[in-house]
């Protein structure tokens, strides 16, 4: 199985500041990681100790809350990947749209997977708060949105 | 004491025995109101009611205010972008005014990667008047916003009912970006989350729309 690789270079803009860019930089090593690269023990060594405030109500508040909500999603679902579509940089808050896939015979495919949003707050190397807007597209998708949107894990709200 | 005005903003496009058939159910409505609430009510003019209602059905249109969300580093083109998306949003998703929206934002390609919302800005004042209809106190009340040169991003948590405001658990999260050129909107993406149960059900139903060949992204 390949393992989807994320170009910066697709995604960068020129009117991007030197701390924006570095910022952009810092989020897509983040997400390849542990989207793709599932390299849990690089992600908790390396960003394990960031403030990480979480407003995806279905995960724990902080870093562990994210990783082990992707190690339990990656034992059901090992080709669960990130394909980053579009991304976004404003002084410390970096947006991406991606479509992201259960399976990697989804990939690709309009119609499969789930359209997310994330935006990171990043400040001095450190991740400090994650927003996020999950849509499934196909059904099956969205039952499991039925059926799992409900939980809520924090107390930081969506916003 | 502040007073609701019911504007039939779709009768513009009505012919004439239509547009006094909605005026007679509108002042039906309104009898049933006073009958019920004896509250005052007179008419204005041809097209306007106003009545004032008991406290509880007052309905308080969310202003979006530029100067809470705007950013120090953000270049005079930013600033003038994300007005323009904030008047358009604030037109058309608070004060339901798709006259206003048509006016000012109609006339040119709007590429609207929505998949459930024909293509075009004719296709999302259709889609939201349409639903504005079924919900009048459906709103966007924006949280975050956020300005990547052309691009402008809201992240908002909608509802459709005036006692859902500020509920974190009624309603939707909407994140939106528009893409500005030369001082109109262009381009539309966004992913849209159901936060209750009844609005995931409704995901679920509704979710599986295609009306354009634009694709999600």
């Amino acid at each position: 199985m390949s393992i989807n690789q994320i170009e910066l270079a697709a995604l960068k803009k020129d009117s991007w500041s030197e701390q924006e860019l570095h910022n952009a930089k810092f989020v897509l090593t983040f997400v390849q990681k542990i989207m793709n690269d599932h390299d849990f023990e690089y992600v908790k060594e390396n960003y394990g100790s960031h403030p990480y405030k979480q407003h995806n109500r279905t995960m724990t508040d902080g870093p562990n809350g994210v990783l082990s909500s992707i190690t339990e999603l990656c034992k059901v679902y090992p080709e669960f990947s990130y394909d980053v579509r579009h991304m976004y940089v404003d002084g410390d808050y970096v947006t991406i749209q991606s479509h992201v896939t259960l399976q990697a015979s989804d990939r690709g495919n309009p119609n499969k997977g789930l359209n997310i949003y994330d935006t990171w707050k990043v400040v001095d190397d450190q991740i400090v708060e994650h927003w996020d807007a999950v849509q499934g597209i196909d059904e099956g998708m969205r039952k499991v949105a039925v059926q799992n949107g409900g939980v809520v894990k924090n107390e930081n709200t969506l916003f | 004491m502040e007073a609701i005005i019911i504007k039939p903003k779709t009768s513009h496009y009505l012919p004439g025995s239509i547009k006094s058939l909605w005026l007679s159910s509108i002042l039906l409505m309104s009898s049933l109101v006073v009958f019920a609430s004896t509250n005052a009510l007179y008419l204005t003019e041809s097209e306007t009611v106003k009545l004032v209602p008991a406290k509880e059905e007052k309905t308080d249109t969310l202003q979006i205010k530029f100067k809470q969300f705007a950013r120090d580093h953000w270049t005079d083109q930013e600033r003038e972008n994300v007005a323009i998306v904030i008047d358009f949003v604030q037109h058309l998703m608070n004060n339901h005014d798709f006259e206003y929206v048509k006016e000012k934002f109609g006339d040119h390609p709007y590429t609207q990667h929505n998949r459930a919302m024909n293509d075009g800005m004719s296709g999302v004042i259709e889609f939201v008047s349409d639903f504005a209809e079924r919900f009048p106190e459906y709103t966007y009340d924006v949280k975050h916003i956020y300005v990547d040169g052309d691009f402008v991003i809201f992240h908002s948590h909608s509802t459709i009912k005036q006692k859902h405001r500020a509920n974190p658990n009624k309603g939707l999260n909407i994140i939106d970006t528009w893409r500005v050129k030369d001082g109109q909107i262009v381009e539309h993406w966004d992913s849209i989350q159901a936060v209750d149960g009844s609005m995931r059900l409704f995901g679920l139903m509704s979710g599986g729309k295609i009306k354009n060949a634009n694709t999600l992204y």
